[in-house]
């Protein structure tokens, strides 16, 4: 009956409530999920950037070295998919053409690139390639690279500091060479990071005592179970830590953020709930005299108001799907989409001998060439739900006056 | 055991400050299979008197039992179980829902009283075929005449085998001809399906065709079988 209703709501009034409600609600689940999946390609992205060239998903910090049976006892745990010592400093760079700028150097054994897909993955080399078998080669991000107008094969100053303790250390200039300069499409590390062999870190900006282990897992949500299993079989000086502690400041940020764009987009469908409560209202007003002829025929208060309660489910159900269905489909094309609308408003500005043109998500005026779009499955099914809610329980709220509706008054009508 | 059974049953109206008593010490009494016809002037409470039967609304005094059940006592939540299973109901208008067919109109209650789809389309299509409109079953209310309409709702009003059929004014709003049709269905049915038949009419030819005939005039019931 309720598709009935709807069917005859729409020959009756041509563009009626129920078309509109389905229309707003399909609207609002794709914007929503088009949002979500650009804010995901973006923050997963970077999180993943971080997690796989900088941070790691594991670190233990230990005051000595590990014994390579002990480090091949480690790597051999379930779920652990490379593990590496590591030592990371901040230092001064100089080249040649340019004044001295900050960078973050990180020492790790030449083999690491072939040891940690993670690292193959997130790193392309726009010159050179993966090469720190000599100890003076060093690997630079590409955005410090243009900084410093270096390229392969140039050298590199970077500011030391050695010496048997604190108070008698000396600055002390060491000369590097660049065999390979790498993109992640993360600025921060392309601007300020740098890859050294392992025992240059220790010779020139850190002791032993800096040495650190970078575990990465096949499934970085399994951390603290990965915790649980390596604990027992480290020394009782070492410390381990998973990658929600050290990076929870920035990650808790990215969370709020997506959170807060939720809410936002989300009350959209409060907006909608409305609309549909306000005209599920205007048709019970006009079917008084048919819900009170279905309760004069024996239906129950309950029974009749789930025929309009399903009204309004049906509209949440066909909403969340075409705007699922729309959500994918734009955000799979975005890139297309904002490529194309960018060449017609340019052909439009250049009929109209414009000055002005759109300017789109370009390299020249973002970091990245494309849009990132990341669609997780269970946030189009919290959409898909949300849709269906907010549609069933506005219905539900509006249909409240049903139990109210006197059969009598269809027989005094008569 | 009787179908219906009234007693001292009194309703009033509130009407300003003024109390409007329109029955009162009406007394009824109708047995398993017996037809009665009810006729009385314009505002004599028929209407009022139908409701109440029909649990549509309460008495003020009084009480009315069917099938044994007070249903005057009976909270609204019971009510619809009564109005499903023991009452069918024919007014004046129609009343069907333009949205579903003849078949689906009549069909409806049934289904509502919890039979099965297919028993319930089954009977309909039976009681359909008993009022002659077996070919117009997928025709929408809009599509048929208004004697047909009637016809609907006089199978709509027996789809659930009620021990009791209320009809106000059933052939009100027709022609001759089809009021003629509709009354003659109207009482074979009646004597086929063995349900007791309360009518409320204006029309006493139509109340003469049935054996037992009551008048409502000052607020009571008064057996008037020489109409």
């Amino acid at each position: 009956m309720a598709g009935r209703y709807l069917k005859a709501s729409r020959r009756d009034k041509g563009l009626s409530s129920a078309v509109l409600s389905i229309v707003s609600l399909t609207l609002g689940v794709m914007a929503l999920l088009t949002v979500l999946g650009v804010m995901n390609g973006f923050q997963l992205g970077f999180m993943e950037n971080i997690l796989e060239v900088s941070s790691t998903h594991l670190r233990i910090s230990t005051p000595e070295q590990f014994s390579l049976p002990l480090e091949d006892k480690l790597k051999a745990l379930p779920g652990i998919r490379s593990l590496l010592p590591l030592v990371d400093s901040q230092t001064l760079v100089k080249s040649s053409y340019s004044s001295p700028q900050g960078a973050f150097i990180r020492g790790l054994p030449p083999q690491a690139w072939e040891e940690d897909e993670g690292l193959k993955k997130h790193l392309t080399f726009l010159e050179g390639s993966w090469d720190l078998a000599q100890s003076n080669n060093i690997l630079l991000g590409s955005e410090m690279s243009r900084r410093l107008g270096v390229s392969v094969g140039d050298s590199l100053s970077l500011l030391a500091l050695t010496g048997p303790k604190f108070s008698l250390l000396q600055p002390r200039n060491v000369e590097f060479t660049i065999t390979g300069i790498f993109k992640t499409g993360y600025l921060e590390l392309d601007a300020g990071w740098a890859f050294i062999p392992l025992e240059s870190a220790l010779e020139f900006f850190a002791g032993e005592e800096d040495l650190f282990y970078g575990i990465k897992l096949e499934n970085p949500e399994l951390d603290y179970g990965a915790m649980d299993q390596i604990k027992p079989l480290l020394p009782p000086t070492a410390t381990v830590q998973s990658w929600r502690e050290y990076n929870s400041s920035f990650f808790g940020a990215l969370r709020m953020e997506k959170t807060a764009m939720m809410i936002l987009i989300g009350l959209i469908f409060i907006i909608v709930g409305g609309n549909i409560f306000q005209s599920l209202r205007r048709t019970l007003r006009e079917r008084e005299e048919e819900i009170g002829l279905l309760k004069a025929v024996g239906g129950s208060g309950s029974r009749v108001r789930f025929i309009f309660l399903f009204e309004g489910f049906i509209i949440g159900l066909v909403s969340g799907t075409l705007g699922v269905g729309l959500g994918l489909l734009l955000s799979g094309n975005i890139n297309e989409i904002l490529s194309g609308t960018q060449t017609l408003v340019s052909f439009i500005s250049h009929l109209g001998a414009s000055e002005e043109s759109l300017s789109g998500f370009t390299s020249q005026l973002f970091y990245l060439d494309r849009i990132p779009v990341r669609i997780l499955t269970h946030e189009v099914v919290l959409v898909f739900v949300f849709a269906i809610l907010s549609s069933t329980i506005s219905s539900w709220l509006a249909t409240r006056t049903v139990e109210d509706i006197k059969p009598a008054t269809v027989l005094r009508a008569e | 055991m009787s179908v219906l059974v009234i007693e001292s049953l009194k309703k009033t109206y509130q009407s300003g400050r003024d109390e409007l008593v329109i029955l009162e010490d009406l007394d009824f009494h109708l047995g398993p299979g017996e037809a009665v016809a009810i006729t009385g002037d314009s505002g004599c409470g028929k209407s009022t008197l139908m409701n109440l039967i029909a649990g549509l609304d309460t008495p003020t005094k009084g009480t009315i039992s069917s099938c044994g059940r007070e249903i005057s006592a009976l909270p609204e939540s019971k009510l619809h179980d009564y109005r499903s299973l023991s009452l069918g109901l024919v007014f004046q208008f129609h009343f069907l829902l333009k949205e579903l067919t003849a078949l689906e109109n009549v069909f409806l209650p049934g289904w509502m009283a919890g039979m099965k789809k297919a028993e319930a389309q089954d009977r309909a299509l039976s009681l359909l075929a008993s009022v002659g409109l077996t070919e117009r079953s997928h025709h929408y209310p809009g599509e048929l005449s208004g004697g047909e309409r009637q016809r609907v709702a006089l199978a709509r009003a027996l789809i659930n085998r009620p021990p009791l059929l209320l009809a106000d004014e059933p052939t009100g709003n027709l022609d001759e001809s089809s009021s003629s049709a509709v009354e003659d269905l109207l009482l074979d049915m009646v004597k086929n399906e063995g349900t007791s038949l309360v009518l409320v009419t204006h029309d006493l030819a139509l109340a003469q065709r049935l054996p037992v005939r009551y008048r409502l005039e000052h607020r009571k019931l008064w057996r008037h079988d020489g109409l």
